[in-house]
């Protein structure tokens, strides 16, 4: 009888590891957008975490990703709708709200740096 | 103990794929992120500079040259699509609000943008009272202590558009102007061109590229 135990603590853990590692199809896609990203390819990294999203539409990671992407590529306005279904997900994930704050704080330092310019600009008219 | 022995194997294998999977929940990544520009360059596949209207034409420097080299260069750099070059007759006024001109000049071309617009440079002498405690301004080297200072200022104006070759319509418009300040009266003309030439440039293209600047994100890894 001595085997149960172990036995039935391999069976736990091999449902853990495939309901966790498991998915594959949605991790796979969900690293090899970050691999991409590291080799500078975003435009792989998008199509890559647009497949995860599609496999899971309520990973966290693949939309949060997903936004960095847009946000590299200039795209403002779908990084930020991506930022808010991450953080509607997971209103308490860290990494997503310091992403949404670095994000919403660029591009207000842009809004205003632009606003200065065009102030300095008409007032070298008058 | 042979059954057991495979299944502790088992278990321990188990344990470091667990282990592995859950190692990393994310990761900061350094990124350049470019700032909002009011047009998007990548929806066109050709950018065709064209001369600029030079009001004043200089002896010493070919401005409109210059100014083309420049431009060219730098969307060289930035953008993906060609670059071309196009000479017309700046032989009226409001050419540049002018629609069906550039319709014709761009023969219903969607995919092309013209870069063009005006360019003055030019330069006055200012007079000035000065003092002791006058700062260095061009240099190390004080040409004068007190009384009455020349000073030779030099200014360039761009006036820069972006016009779509399809519809005529001018889809960025901007007054780029820059000043430099000499205490030399002998200071020549085109030496503070070459150096406001590129300030203009650098102000442009950071406003059409949308400057990269230097970001942190974290990429989220399961």
């Amino acid at each position: 009888m001595k085997p149960k135990i172990p036995v039935v603590l391999l069976a736990a853990v091999i449902i853990s590891v495939l309901s966790g590692c498991g998915r594959s199809l949605y991790l796979n896609q969900l690293r090899f957008g970050v691999w991409a990203s590291e080799k500078d390819l975003w435009d792989e990294a998008v199509f890559r975490w647009k497949k995860a999203v599609a496999a899971d539409p309520l990973s966290v990671a693949a939309h949060n990703n997903l936004a960095v992407a847009y946000e590299k590529k200039g795209l403002w306005e779908e990084a930020r709708k991506e930022y808010a279904i991450a953080l509607k997900l997971a209103p308490k994930n860290t990494y997503v709200k310091y992403n949404l704050d670095m994000f919403q704080e660029n591009l207000d330092s842009l809004k205003k740096e632009e606003a200065r310019k065009e102030a300095n600009a008409a007032d070298d008219k008058k | 103990m042979r059954p057991m022995i495979k299944s502790k194997a088992l278990l321990a294998a188990v344990c470091i794929l667990q282990l592995a999977c859950g190692s990393e929940n994310a990761r900061k990544v350094k990124l350049q992120i470019p700032g909002p520009s009011p047009i998007n360059l990548a929806d066109y596949t050709e950018v065709a500079i064209i001369n600029f209207r030079v009001e004043k034409e200089t002896p010493d420097i070919d401005i409109n040259k210059e100014v083309i080299d420049a431009f060219a260069f730098e969307l060289g750099r930035g953008y993906k699509g060609s670059v071309t070059l196009r000479t017309i007759a700046w032989d009226r006024e409001g050419l540049i609000e002018d629609r069906a001109f550039w319709k014709g000049l761009g023969a219903g071309s969607e995919k092309t943008l013209f870069l063009t617009g005006g360019v003055r440079y030019t330069q006055e002498v200012r007079k000035a009272l000065i003092g002791d405690d006058m700062k260095e301004i061009d240099g190390p080297f004080k040409s004068v202590n007190r009384g009455l200072a020349e000073r030779r200022i030099f200014n360039l104006v761009a006036d820069l558009c972006l016009i779509r070759a399809d519809s005529g319509e001018v889809v960025f418009r901007k007054e780029y102007k820059e000043t430099r300040m000499f205490l030399n009266p002998n200071q020549p003309f085109s030496y503070a061109f070459y150096e406001l030439l590129p300030r203009v440039k650098k102000k442009f293209f950071r406003t059409i590229l949308g400057e990269e600047r230097g970001q942190e994100r974290y990429l989220i890894l399961r």
